[in-house]
């Protein structure tokens, strides 16, 4: 499936309805990056009404791209002994938009 | 040719508005919107967004129901003792918190009369409060200090399951009188981090983690004893429940990954739900969160290992009345 991306904060209750995911899938990434179907009409109405910024993949993959990037460094810069605690046995992993 | 008539006994009505307390398969015609529109049911559950958290967090613990929900304790950049209310709009901070600020502890009960048992402070903790609607009191302690342990039932009487304190999980559960922690029968397969759902004679334990594994495995408790049952479909850790033995709801958690992953228990058997959380994530409050199968809550969470959320999401499961507009072309 293709997809469309956009920024958006996300203000709490009616960003996004049972209406709007019953109708396409909306999905939130770090940096408040929203993936949403390329070809909905209903996608595009959200994207409107949550005044989203469109971003390219290029620029969407760039702004979670960021956010991880300083978690990967908050998690190396922890002593190895909080290392290995099960809150943080696992270092931030990049994400790969689709 | 059938007739609305002929089928349902009754014409189409011609109504200004929207009837207040519309029947399942009621149809009407909307004058004032000039739409056709039917009563329906869902047949899949979708999650919406709800009031924003305070702050940004994870590993908090939950009470409560989707309209009337406690969330407690979590880390944000330290562990805090944070408790707020969500009225099924927003959340409310109270001005007092936990007595001991902790992390991945376990929470059960009602939006005024809670429970919260274990976490982690400064180690692994036994330490066990009780909410009366205002503010925490010192309770008797677990019998095992330990964190990623969940909890299920009401002030008065719930069980808790699972939990480390070394980071090899165990299959310790504890149950809770209302005044004292006793233990009783290990779970059969130890784990940390995983999901629970039900009451103190009759729950259900799912997924979690031993080092190494995100678990699929399912166990059901019937008050004496648990007995390993049907597996859920996608193995994970830090995942949340919500509701009875016999209609659960797990969701959210991590596979290596955020998850979006939202799985309906009915009694037997896990069903995948079309769709998931509009963001994956995990720790999210809690591990027993408020609600139901039908009505659950979302709370908070990582997004991404480093990448904390404050944001809630509101489940309404399949089997929900809607009103819906009839579309012909």
């Amino acid at each position: 499936m293709a997809y469309k991306y956009c920024v958006a904060e996300c203000w709490g209750k009616g960003f996004i309805t049972h209406g709007d995911s019953s109708k396409f899938q909306v999905s939130g990434f770090p940096g408040n990056v929203w993936q949403i179907p390329a070809n909905s009409q209903d996608a595009n109405l959200w994207v409107n009404k949550v005044a989203g910024s469109w971003k390219t993949k290029a620029e969407a993959q760039a702004i979670v791209d960021v956010e991880v990037t300083a978690a990967q460094a908050a998690w190396d810069a922890l002593p190895d002994e909080q290392k290995q605690q099960p809150f943080n046995r696992q270092r931030p992993t990049a994400i790969v938009l689709e | 040719m059938a007739t609305y008539y002929g089928t349902y006994g009754q014409k189409v009505q011609y109504l200004a508005s929207d009837p207040s307390d519309p029947q399942t398969g009621q149809v009407w015609y909307n004058s004032t919107s000039a739409v056709l529109k039917v009563r329906q049911v869902t047949t899949t559950g979708t999650w919406a967004s709800g009031g924003n958290y305070p702050s940004n967090i994870n590993a908090l613990a939950a009470a409560g129901i989707q309209t009337a929900a406690l969330a407690f304790g979590g880390i944000t950049t330290a562990n805090v003792g944070t408790t707020a209310s969500y009225n099924g709009t927003s959340w409310t901070a109270n001005p007092t918190g936990l007595g001991t600020a902790r992390r991945a502890l376990a929470g059960f009960g009602s939006q005024t009369a809670a429970l919260a048992a274990g976490g982690f402070s400064t180690g692994a903790s036994s330490e066990t409060e009780s909410w009366n609607g205002s503010s925490w009191s010192p309770a008797p302690s677990l019998n095992s200090a330990g964190y990623y342990a969940t909890g299920v039932g009401i002030q008065t009487a719930g069980i808790v399951f699972g939990r480390t304190s070394t980071g090899q999980g165990t299959g310790a559960t504890e149950s809770w009188s209302g005044s004292s922690w006793t233990t009783v029968n290990n779970m059969v397969t130890t784990r940390t981090q995983l999901a629970g759902f039900g009451i103190q004679t009759a729950a259900i334990a799912c997924g979690g983690a031993n080092p190494g594994s995100n678990l699929t495995a399912t166990e059901s408790w019937n008050g004496t004893s648990w007995t390993s049952v049907n597996s859920l479909n996608t193995g994970r850790s830090d995942l949340s429940g919500a509701g009875i033995q016999t209609a659960g709801l797990a969701f959210g958690g991590s596979t290596g990954s955020p998850s979006t992953a939202t799985e309906l228990w009915n009694g037997t058997s896990w069903t995948s739900n079309p769709t998931g959380l509009n963001t994956g994530r995990y720790e999210i409050g809690g591990s027993s969160a408020a609600g139901t199968q039908t009505l659950a809550l979302a709370t908070a969470g990582n997004i991404n290992p480093g990448n904390i959320s404050n944001a809630t999401e509101e489940w309404t499961g399949p089997g929900v009345g809607e009103t819906k507009t009839v579309t012909v072309s």
